[in-house]
C-alpha cells in the first residue's frame, strides 16, 4: 500500500530537517549563523513560478505586489501608506515588449505596475543586463516587492534602487521606501513602520540610491516591503515609470528556525474554526473528515489531505493557499495560518495522537479492478468444438463454441469470386480486374486463397487501405482553420505524417514501435544536436505528427491560455480513445462518472504531454514544425539566406538609384524644353499636391504634364552604355545570388519545448483554479495494484522528480512520452493491444467483438467473445506486434470465408442461415459473414479503378481541392491533369468540409478524431449518384473501356461490364434484361443528329453509371 | 406522345414502392428499451415519433443573426449608458480584442415604444417594431464564451466545444418530420458562401447524419445534385433508373433481410420525388405580388435574405421540422460583429434583416400559422457597453438579446433585464441550454429525458445535470 512509502518520504524530509538542526547543535548552538536571501538570486519568472515565490526550501518568501489604491487623478496622485497591497497577476515573457520575464497587473494587457527579470541586454538610457530586477511602478498603482522571513534572528537589509527613464523630461523620478509591517492585505490595511525612504532621480547624481538597514529583529512570519512609487509633484503628468534597476540583500544573523507548529494547540483549533462545518463532525463533504490525524492522512475522495513532509503535494494546503477553501470570501485563511500548517506538514505533522494507518477512500476500488477491460489479456485454451472439419485456425475453435451453444455453425464457405472481390476490397480498398478474378477461380492449388492474402499484403496499396483507417483515428487533416469563410490553410508538411502511417502498414511495421515512434520519435534520437539528418530522424520526427492534428486555433494573440489547454485537452482526448480505448474528455472536470477514472488521473496523463505542449513555453502552429535538415543545417541556411537577401537588397537599390538619377536627368532635360519664364513655376506647380494648386497652376500642370510624365520605358530608352552595363550586370548578380537560396522542406512534429511545467489539476477544467499538483503518470485502474500511483520507485519512471527520463530517452527531453510509449506497449497492458486488434477485426467483419472501438469503459458494450479478443491481443504482442500476420490470423478463418447470405423468406428452417436469423438475427456470433458497405474513399477509388481512370501515384503534397460556394467541392488537376483522379487518400483532407463526394458517403467530418465511421444510407448518396458529374465522367470512361475491352457485341459488353463492376458473371436474366435496356436506351436516343453508333456508345456509358450506381457495386458480401 | 419531364417524374417516384419492407423492427426486440427506442428509427429515422406531452408548437424556424448583434443599440435602452457616454465603465469589463478603453459609449440611435406593449426598440428596426406585440424579448441572456466559434457552438449545440449535434438535429431526432418528400432540418445562407464555422453550425454531431442540416441554395438549384451534372432526357433518365431498381431488386433477393439495402432502394424513389417537391416548394413566383413585396423581394438590399425568410415559411408549411436562416454576408461573413464603424455598419445589416424578419412573423400570423411555429431571432451573445476603438463595440458574452415569437411564447413580453449600462444580465437571467430546453418543451418534448447513447453514455441536448437548465416558465402563455 501506499501510506508506507509516503511515510518514508516524509521521514526522510523530517530527518533532513533535523540535520540542519544537527549541524548548528554540532557547532554548539540551536541557531544558523547566517542565512542570506537575495532577490536577484531568488527570482523565478511566471512561466515557472508562482507568486509569492517559494525558496529553496519551499518557505515562500517573496511576494510581488501592487498598492491596491492611489490618490486623486492621475497628474497629481500620491501613493496612499495604507498598507493595502495586492498580489500582481502573472506576466509571462516579454512585458511590453522588454526582454522581461515576470508579473504585472494584467495578464492579458500587460500594465504597469510590474516587476521581471531581464532576460537580454537592454538600454533606456540606463543600461540593464540579464538578471537585472526591473521595477515599473504603474500611473496609479505603486509596485511593491515583499519579504517574509522564514526565520527569527537579527536583520541586514541593503540594496539600491536605481532609477531609468527613456521620455518624459522632467518627471523622471521615482520615490521608494522600505517598511516593516505585518502580512499584506487588500482589504484591511496597516499603518507601516518607516526604515528608509528616498528618491532615485534618473536625471541627477542621486540616481543610484542605496539603501543599508541593520539591527532590525525579526521573528518568523514578520514582513519587510520594498515600495517604487512614480513621483509626481501636482504640476506636471507623472511618468510611468519606465525601468528601476532594483536590488536588494536580506541576511539574518543568528538565525533560528521556529519549532514545528503544534497540532494540539495550533492546527486543530484553526481546522476547528474554519474547515469543520463541512470535513468533520455530522457532514464529511468529499467524505473527509479533518478531526484526527489518522482521518486526514486517510483523506477524502481526492486522495490524502496532506502528504507528510510534502505541503506542495498536499491537497489542503493548495486548497487553503489558493483560497480555493474554505469557500465563503470571509473565512480564508490569512497568509500566516497557511503559512502554519504548510509548517506544519513540511515538519511532517508532529502530533501525540496515535496514527492509525486508516485504507483510503480509494477512487479505484477491487471492484472496479474486476472489470474485464482493465485486467491484462490472457491467452486462454483454444475450446474443444463438435464440427471440427470447419475449423481452420484457432479464431475458428472461439467463435464456433459459441455459435454450438446455441446450436449454430458457420455458414458455407462463399464463392471464390465473392472472396477474391472481398479481399482485395478489405486489405487493397481497390476492386480486382476481370483477369484477376478469373485467375484465382482457375488456381487450383490448395493454398491459393493464402497466396492471394499474401499477394495482397505485399502491395503498396495495401498501406493506403489500412492507413486510412489509423488517419481517421488520430483525426488526420492537411489544412488547419477551417471553419474560415472558404479559406483553406494547408498545414504544411503534415503530409508526410500521412505517408509515413502509409510507409508503416506497408513495410509491417510492429504495432508497438508504430505507436513509440508516434508518440515519441523524437526523444529516440538527440537530433537537437544531430549534423545531419539521415532519413531515419527524418521519419522519428515526421512520425510525432500523431500528435499535431487537433485544430489549433492559437496562431492569434488573442487566444489565451486556455485556448492552449484546449489543444492539450483535444489531443489528449484523441490520443485515449485512438490508442487506449477509453474516454476520458469528462474527466477534464470532474471524476468520470463511469469508469473509474479519477480527474487527477486525467492531469497526471496530461502531465506526460505538458513539456511539449508547454502552454507557458507556447508555440503557435506556425513555428510548431521543424526543418527536414538539422537545426545546424538550418540555422546555416537560414543565415546565408539572409545574407543572399540583404545583398540583394542592397543591389536593387543601387539599381534604383541609378534609374533615379536618369530619371532626374530626364526631367531637366525635358524642362529646359518650355520657355525659360514659366519653368519654375510649372516646376513648383507639379510639386505641390492637386488640391493645393492655384487655378493657374493647375492651368499649367494640365498643359506640360504629359511632357514632364516620365515612364519606366523612358528611363530604359535614355540609359546610357555604362548605365545599361552596370545594371545589367547587376540584374544578372542578383539572379546568380537568390539561385544559391537554399530551402527546407517541413516536418509537421511535436518536442519537447521549454522547461516542463509544474502540472496541476484544472479545478472544474478551469485552467485557472489551480486544484492539486500532480507528477506525471498514468491512469491507476490501469497499473498493476504493486505499481499504482507510480509510488514504488522501482516500476515508476516518474518516480523522482529529477529521474523523468527512461534510460533509452535521447537529448535534451523530458522522456515523458517515451515512458508512456514504452508504458503502452508493455505486454501486461490492458489496453494497447486489445484496442488495436478489435479496430482490425471491426474492419475485417464490420463490427468490433467490442462494438465501441473508441470506448472499452463501463458506458461502452461488453466483448461478444472476451477470450478470442485476449487470444488475438496476446498472440499479436507475442508475435512481435506484426498487424500483416493479425489480418493473415483473421483472413484465413473459416470465419472470414463465409458466405454473407441470409434466408430467404420461408427457407426450412434447418438450414445455417434460417436458424442463424432467427436465433442471432443481429449476427452477434458471425454465423455468417456481414454485408458491408464500401467506405467513402472506397466508393471513390473503386469508381475510378472500374472505370480505368485511376491514377495510382503513391505519396506526396495532397491534391488541392476546389471550394466553391455550392459547396460540390472537386479535386483540382494539378500538378498533373490526371491527378484527381488520385486515390481518395491523397486528396487534401478538410477538417470539416471533406470533399463533397466523400462527405456525402460519411468521411468523417473531424472537429474530433474519428474512432467510428457512421454508416447511412440517405438520399443525398442516392443523388450523388445519380446525378454527378463525377459519376457521369467515369461513367463514360468506363464506356470506353469496355467498348475497347469486348468489342461491338452489346451481350459481350453486357458481361465485361458486370466482370468489371460486379466481379462476376450476369446470370441469364440479368443478361436479357441488360441487352434489352441498352437497346431501348440507344433507340430512345436516335435522332436526326445523332448517328447510331454514338446513340449505342451513350446507351452503355447510362449502362455503366447505373451498374456504379447500383448497390451490388457499393457493397462487399 | 411523350410525357412531360413532370409526368416521368412523377411515375419513376411512386411508380416502384411494390417492395415489402415489412419486419423492418423486428430486431429491435434483442436491445436494450433505450437502445431499442434509438434503433427502432433505423428503417425510417425520418417517420413522425410520438412527442412526450401534446406540444404546443410542430416547427421551428431560426433565423440565426451571427456575429453578436449589439443589444443596447437594437432591444435594450440603457438612458444611463447615454448619459455616462464618455466616462469610465466603474469595473474593470471582460474584453475579447486587447487594447480596449475602458470607457463607456452610449447608443448613437433614438430608441422608442412600440405596439401595445410599449417594447422599446431603436429606429434601426422599424419593421420588427411593428410585430411588437407578437414577441417574446429576452433581455437576460448570457452565454459561456466570448469567441464566436465557441459561442456559436453554445447557441446551436449547448457546449462551447465541436462536435456535438445540433439543436435542429435533436429535434428532428426527436420528432422526424412531417413531410418525407423533404429532410427534416434545413438550412438556408447567403448564396455567397459560409457564416462563421460554416457546416458546423448544423453538424448532427453524433447523432445519425440523417439528422444533419441539408443546405437548400436559395438560388439556383435547392438541393446539391438535385438536378443531373449533364443534360440528360427525361425518359433515358426514367428507363436508366427504372434498370437500376431491376438491379437493386435482384440483388435484394440474393440478400433478403437487408433493411440497409431496402431502405437505399426507397432513397432512389426519395430522390426522384424531391427533384419535383424541392423545386415546386421553392419556386416563389407563386407567391401574391402582396407577399412579395412584404418580404421585401422587390428591393436588392432586402431580397436575399427576405427570399431565405420566405421560403422558409413555404418549408415549415409543407411539414419541415426545423429551418436555419441566415443573414446576408455583408460586410463580412459574421455581419452583426460590429468591431468598428457600428453607426454605419450595423444600420446596414439591421436594413437587410428588418422588414424580412418582421414579414416571416406577420406572415405566418395571418395564415395561422404561428401559433405551430416557433420563431427565434438571436446571435451567439451580445455587445460591451464600452467603446472598441471611436465607433465599435466588442464581444459581451455576459449579455445579450432573443426574440421568440409563436409557438406559446407570451407574445408582447419582456424578461429579464440587464445592469445600468447592458454589460451583464441580472435579473431573472436565462442560459443558453435554459432557452433549448424552452424550446424543446413547447414542441412537446421534456429535455431531461430526449436522449442518445453516444459511447455509452445517454446523452442530452441541455445535459440538465450540469448545466441546470430549466423550462423557462416565464415566458410561456
Amino acid at each position: 500500500m501506499s501510506n508506507s512509502c509516503r511515510h518514508q518520504t516524509g521521514m526522510a524530509l523530517v530527518s533532513c530537517f533535523l540535520c540542519l538542526q544537527a549541524v548548528s547543535l554540532y557547532a554548539g548552538d540551536t541557531v544558523f549563523d547566517v542565512k542570506r536571501w537575495s532577490l536577484r538570486e531568488e527570482f523565478r519568472g511566471s512561466d515557472r513560478g508562482a507568486n509569492p515565490l517559494k525558496d529553496r526550501e519551499e518557505e515562500a518568501i517573496w511576494y510581488f505586489l501592487r498598492t491596491s489604491n492611489s490618490d486623486g487623478p492621475v497628474e497629481s496622485r500620491r501613493w496612499i501608506h495604507d498598507g493595502r497591497y495586492e498580489l500582481l497577476a502573472a506576466g509571462g515573457n516579454g512585458l511590453f515588449g522588454s526582454p522581461l520575464e515576470g508579473w504585472a497587473y494584467r495578464i492579458n494587457e500587460p500594465l504597469a505596475p510590474a516587476i521581471g527579470r531581464i532576460t537580454a541586454d537592454y538600454d533606456i538610457g540606463l543600461h540593464f543586463e540579464p538578471g537585472d530586477i526591473l521595477l515599473a511602478p504603474g500611473p496609479d498603482h505603486a509596485v511593491v516587492v515583499g519579504w517574509r522571513s522564514p526565520v527569527g534572528g537579527t536583520l541586514e537589509i541593503e540594496g539600491s534602487f536605481e532609477h531609468g527613464q527613456s521620455c518624459c523630461g522632467d518627471n523622471s523620478r521615482i520615490r521608494w521606501f522600505v517598511e516593516r509591517g505585518p502580512a499584506y492585505s487588500s482589504s484591511a490595511g496597516f499603518t507601516p513602520t518607516l526604515l528608509a525612504s528616498g528618491d532615485s532621480d534618473f536625471g541627477t547624481s542621486t540616481r543610484k540610491s542605496v539603501f543599508q538597514i541593520r539591527n532590525q529583529v525579526v521573528r518568523p512570519g514578520d514582513f519587510v516591503y520594498f515600495i517604487a512609487d512614480a513621483y509626481a509633484d501636482g504640476t506636471t503628468t507623472p511618468h510611468y515609470g519606465d525601468g528601476t534597476r532594483f536590488e536588494v540583500t536580506m541576511t539574518v544573523r543568528d538565525a533560528v528556525v521556529p519549532p514545528a507548529p503544534s497540532f494540539e494547540t495550533e492546527i486543530l483549533p484553526l481546522l476547528v474554526a474554519k474547515c469543520h462545518d463541512c470535513h468533520g463532525g455530522d457532514v464529511r463533504e468529499a467524505r473527509l473528515d479533518l478531526r484526527t490525524l489518522s482521518e486526514i492522512l486517510r483523506g477524502g475522495e481526492n486522495g490524502p489531505a496532506v502528504v507528510r513532509g510534502d505541503p506542495h503535494n498536499s491537497l489542503l494546503i493548495d486548497l487553503v493557499a489558493n483560497g480555493q477553501m474554505p469557500p465563503g470570501e470571509d473565512d480564508r485563511l490569512t497568509e500566516s495560518e497557511v503559512s502554519l500548517l504548510s509548517r506544519w506538514v513540511r515538519a511532517g505533522t508532529p502530533s501525540e495522537q496515535q496514527v492509525i494507518a486508516l485504507p483510503p477512500h480509494a477512487q479505484v476500488t477491487e471492484t472496479d479492478r474486476r472489470y474485464w477491460a482493465f485486467q491484462s489479456p490472457r491467452r486462454s485454451a483454444e475450446p474443444e468444438v463438435r464440427n471440427t472439419d470447419r475449423v481452420r485456425t484457432p479464431i475458428d475453435r472461439f467463435l464456433l463454441a459459441k455459435l454450438e451453444e446455441k446450436g449454430l455453425g458457420f455458414s458455407p464457405d462463399a464463392d471464390k469470386g465473392v472472396l477474391v472481390r472481398r479481399a482485395y476490397l478489405d486489405l487493397i480498398g481497390l476492386p480486382p480486374e476481370p483477369a484477376a478474378v478469373a485467375a484465382f477461380i482457375a488456381d487450383t492449388r490448395p493454398d491459393a486463397y493464402e497466396q492471394l492474402i499474401d499477394e495482397l499484403l505485399k502491395s503498396p496499396h495495401y498501406g493506403e487501405r489500412w492507413g486510412r483507417h489509423w488517419l481517421d483515428a488520430a483525426g488526420y487533416v492537411d489544412g488547419k482553420l477551417d471553419n474560415d469563410l472558404g479559406t483553406m490553410y494547408p498545414n504544411n508538411g503534415i503530409w508526410r505524417y500521412r505517408d509515413y502511417v502509409i510507409q508503416a502498414f506497408n513495410d509491417d511495421m510492429p504495432f508497438d514501435r508504430f505507436l513509440t515512434e508516434q508518440i515519441a520519435g523524437d526523444e529516440l534520437i538527440d537530433w537537437r544536436q544531430a549534423e545531419t539528418f539521415d532519413a531515419r530522424t527524418k521519419s522519428l520526427l515526421t512520425a510525432t505528427g500523431f500528435l499535431r492534428n487537433v485544430d489549433d486555433h492559437t496562431d492569434f494573440p488573442q487566444y489565451g491560455i486556455e485556448k492552449r489547454y484546449e489543444v492539450v485537452n483535444e489531443t489528449l482526448d484523441m490520443f485515449s480513445t485512438a490508442v487506449l480505448g477509453l474516454t476520458m474528455e469528462c474527466c477534464r472536470c470532474h471524476n468520470h462518472k463511469y469508469d473509474p477514472l479519477p480527474q487527477r488521473d486525467y492531469y497526471r496523463l496530461m502531465a506526460c504531454f505538458e513539456p511539449a505542449f508547454n502552454p507557458h513555453a507556447w508555440k503557435m502552429p506556425k513555428d510548431r514544425y521543424l526543418a527536414d535538415v538539422s537545426p545546424k543545417e538550418r540555422a546555416a541556411i537560414d543565415q546565408r539566406n539572409a545574407e543572399i537577401d540583404t545583398e540583394v537588397a542592397e543591389l536593387s537599390k543601387g539599381e534604383a538609384m541609378t534609374r533615379e538619377q536618369v530619371r532626374a536627368r530626364l526631367y531637366e532635360m525635358r524642362l529646359a524644353t518650355l520657355p525659360e519664364k514659366i519653368r519654375a513655376d510649372v516646376k513648383q506647380s507639379l510639386e505641390l499636391a492637386a488640391d493645393k494648386r492655384t487655378e493657374a497652376q493647375a492651368a499649367l500642370v494640365a498643359t506640360h504634364e504629359a511632357t514632364l510624365r516620365i515612364s519606366a520605358a523612358d528611363i530604359d530608352t535614355a540609359l546610357n552604355d555604362a548605365e545599361q552595363e552596370a545594371l545589367k550586370k547587376s540584374a544578372e548578380q542578383r539572379t546568380a545570388l537568390v539561385s544559391q537560396k537554399k530551402s527546407y522542406g517541413v516536418i509537421q512534429a511535436l518536442w519537447d519545448v521549454g522547461e516542463p511545467p509544474v502540472s496541476h489539476v484544472h479545478r472544474r477544467g478551469n485552467v485557472k483554479a489551480h486544484g492539486v499538483l500532480v507528477q506525471p503518470g498514468f491512469p491507476e485502474i490501469l497499473q498493476p495494484v504493486a505499481n499504482v500511483g507510480f509510488r514504488s520507485a522501482k516500476v515508476n519512471p516518474f518516480a523522482e522528480r529529477k529521474a523523468t527520463i527512461p534510460s533509452d530517452a535521447k537529448g535534451t527531453t523530458s522522456g515523458r512520452r517515451l515512458a508512456l510509449a514504452r508504458w503502452l506497449t508493455q505486454p501486461d497492458h490492458p489496453l494497447t493491444a486489445r484496442v488495436f486488434v478489435n479496430r482490425v477485426w471491426h474492419h475485417h467483419f464490420g463490427r468490433g467483438i467490442v462494438e465501441t472501438l473508441g470506448n472499452f469503459g463501463r458506458s461502452g458494450s461488453l466483448p461478444s467473445h472476451p477470450e478470442l479478443l485476449d487470444w488475438l491481443a496476446v498472440d499479436f504482442m507475442e508475435h512481435g506486434w506484426s498487424v500483416k500476420r493479425l489480418h493473415r490470423q483473421i483472413m484465413l478463418s473459416t470465419a472470414y470465408r463465409q458466405s454473407s447470405r441470409r434466408p430467404d423468406r420461408g427457407e426450412e428452417q434447418s438450414t445455417t442461415a434460417a436458424s442463424g436469423e432467427s436465433v442471432d438475427p443481429e449476427n452477434r456470433l458471425l454465423w455468417r459473414m456481414n454485408l458491408r458497405r464500401l467506405e467513402a474513399e472506397i466508393v471513390r477509388d473503386a469508381v475510378l479503378t472500374a472505370s480505368g481512370a485511376l491514377d495510382r501515384t503513391a505519396g506526396g503534397p495532397p491534391i488541392e481541392i476546389t471550394n466553391p460556394a455550392d459547396g460540390l467541392s472537386e479535386a483540382k488537376p494539378a500538378p498533373t491533369p490526371s491527378s484527381p483522379n488520385r486515390r481518395s487518400i491523397y486528396l487534401f483532407a478538410r477538417r470539416v468540409y471533406p470533399l463533397k463526394f466523400l462527405e456525402i458517403f460519411d468521411a468523417p467530418i473531424m472537429p474530433v478524431n474519428c474512432t467510428q465511421r457512421t454508416n447511412s444510407a440517405t438520399v443525398l448518396q442516392s443523388l450523388a449518384v445519380l446525378n454527378s458529374e463525377f459519376l457521369f465522367a467515369q461513367s463514360e470512361n468506363l464506356a470506353a473501356r469496355i467498348s475497347e475491352m469486348a468489342g461491338p457485341e452489346t451481350e459481350q459488353r453486357v458481361k465485361v461490364g458486370f466482370q468489371i463492376v460486379f466481379g462476376r458473371q450476369p446470370t441469364a436474366s440479368e443478361l436479357t434484361r441488360s441487352i434489352a435496356f441498352l437497346n431501348d436506351q440507344a433507340q430512345g436516343y436516335v435522332s436526326n443528329e445523332t448517328p447510331a453508333d454514338k446513340t449505342r456508345q451513350m446507351a452503355l456509358a447510362d449502362f455503366c453509371h447505373m451498374l456504379l450506381s447500383s448497390n451490388e457495386f457499393l457493397y462487399v458480401e | 406522345m411523350h410525357p412531360t419531364r413532370r409526368e416521368l417524374l412523377q411515375s419513376m417516384g411512386s411508380g416502384f414502392g411494390t417492395l415489402a419492407l415489412a419486419g423492418l423492427l423486428d430486431h429491435a426486440g434483442l436491445l436494450s428499451p433505450a437502445r431499442a427506442a434509438e434503433a427502432s428509427r433505423g428503417a425510417n429515422p425520418l417517420a413522425p415519433q410520438q412527442r412526450h406531452f401534446p406540444g404546443r408548437a410542430k416547427a421551428v424556424i431560426q433565423l440565426c443573426q451571427n456575429g453578436g448583434p449589439s443589444q443596447m443599440d437594437l432591444f435594450d435602452h440603457k438612458p444611463e449608458l447615454s448619459a455616462r457616454s464618455g466616462q469610465p465603465h466603474p469595473e474593470q469589463v471582460e474584453v475579447f480584442q486587447l487594447g480596449n478603453r475602458n470607457v463607456l459609449l452610449g447608443t448613437p440611435f433614438k430608441f422608442s415604444k412600440r405596439g401595445q406593449s410599449g417594447m422599446e426598440f431603436s429606429e434601426l428596426i422599424p419593421h420588427l417594431g411593428t410585430v411588437a406585440d407578437e414577441l417574446c424579448l429576452i433581455r437576460s441572456m448570457f452565454t459561456d464564451n466570448n469567441n464566436h466559434p465557441f459561442a456559436l457552438n453554445m447557441l446551436q449545440t449547448g457546449k462551447t466545444f465541436n462536435g456535438r449535434p445540433a439543436m435542429g438535429s435533436w429535434i428532428g431526432y426527436a420528432l422526424g418530420t412531417e413531410n418525407q418528400d423533404l429532410p427534416c432540418y434545413i438550412v438556408l445562407r447567403d448564396p455567397a458562401g459560409y457564416n462563421t464555422s460554416g457546416k458546423m453550425v448544423w453538424s448532427s454531431g453524433w447523432l445519425p447524419p440523417v439528422y444533419q442540416g441539408t443546405e437548400f441554395s436559395s438560388s439556383g438549384t435547392p438541393v446539391l445534385h438535385l438536378n443531373p451534372a449533364r443534360s440528360v432526357t427525361a425518359d433515358s433518365q426514367v428507363r436508366s433508373r427504372r434498370y437500376l431498381q431491376e438491379l437493386n431488386a435482384i440483388h435484394l433477393q440474393q440478400h433478403p433481410g437487408e433493411t440497409e439495402l431496402e431502405a437505399r432502394i426507397q432513397n432512389f424513389e426519395l430522390a426522384a420525388r424531391m427533384q419535383l417537391t424541392a423545386t415546386q416548394l421553392l419556386d416563389l413566383n407563386t407567391e401574391t405580388e402582396a407577399t412579395r413585396r412584404l418580404y421585401g423581394l422587390d428591393n436588392p438590399a432586402t431580397a436575399g435574405y427576405g427570399t431565405r425568410c420566405l421560403m422558409a415559411r413555404r418549408l415549415v408549411e409543407s411539414g419541415v421540422r426545423f429551418v436555419q436562416v441566415f443573414p446576408p454576408l455583408d460586410p463580412s461573413f459574421q455581419p452583426w460583429d460590429n468591431h468598428s464603424n457600428l453607426k454605419n455598419d450595423l444600420r446596414k445589416i439591421c436594413g437587410y434583416v428588418d422588414q424580412p424578419s418582421a414579414a416571416l412573423i406577420t406572415d405566418l400570423k395571418q395564415r395561422g400559422l404561428l401559433d405551430d411555429v416557433i420563431v427565434m431571432w438571436t446571435g451567439e451573445f451580445g455587445r460591451l457597453p464600452i467603446t472598441e476603438g471611436a465607433d465599435g463595440r466588442d464581444h459581451n458574452r455576459h449579455a445579450f438579446s432573443t426574440l421568440m415569437a409563436g409557438g406559446g411564447f407570451k407574445a408582447g413580453h419582456i424578461h429579464g433585464a440587464t445592469d445600468e449600462f447592458g454589460y451583464k444580465s441580472v435579473e431573472n437571467r436565462v442560459s443558453v441550454p435554459d432557452l433549448h430546453a424552452t424550446i424543446l418543451n413547447q414542441l412537446g418534448i421534456d429535455h431531461t429525458k430526449l436522449t442518445f447513447t453516444h459511447s455509452g453514455r445517454p446523452e442530452r441536448l441541455t445535459d440538465p445535470e450540469v448545466t441546470g437548465a430549466r423550462v423557462v416558465e416565464e415566458i410561456l402563455s
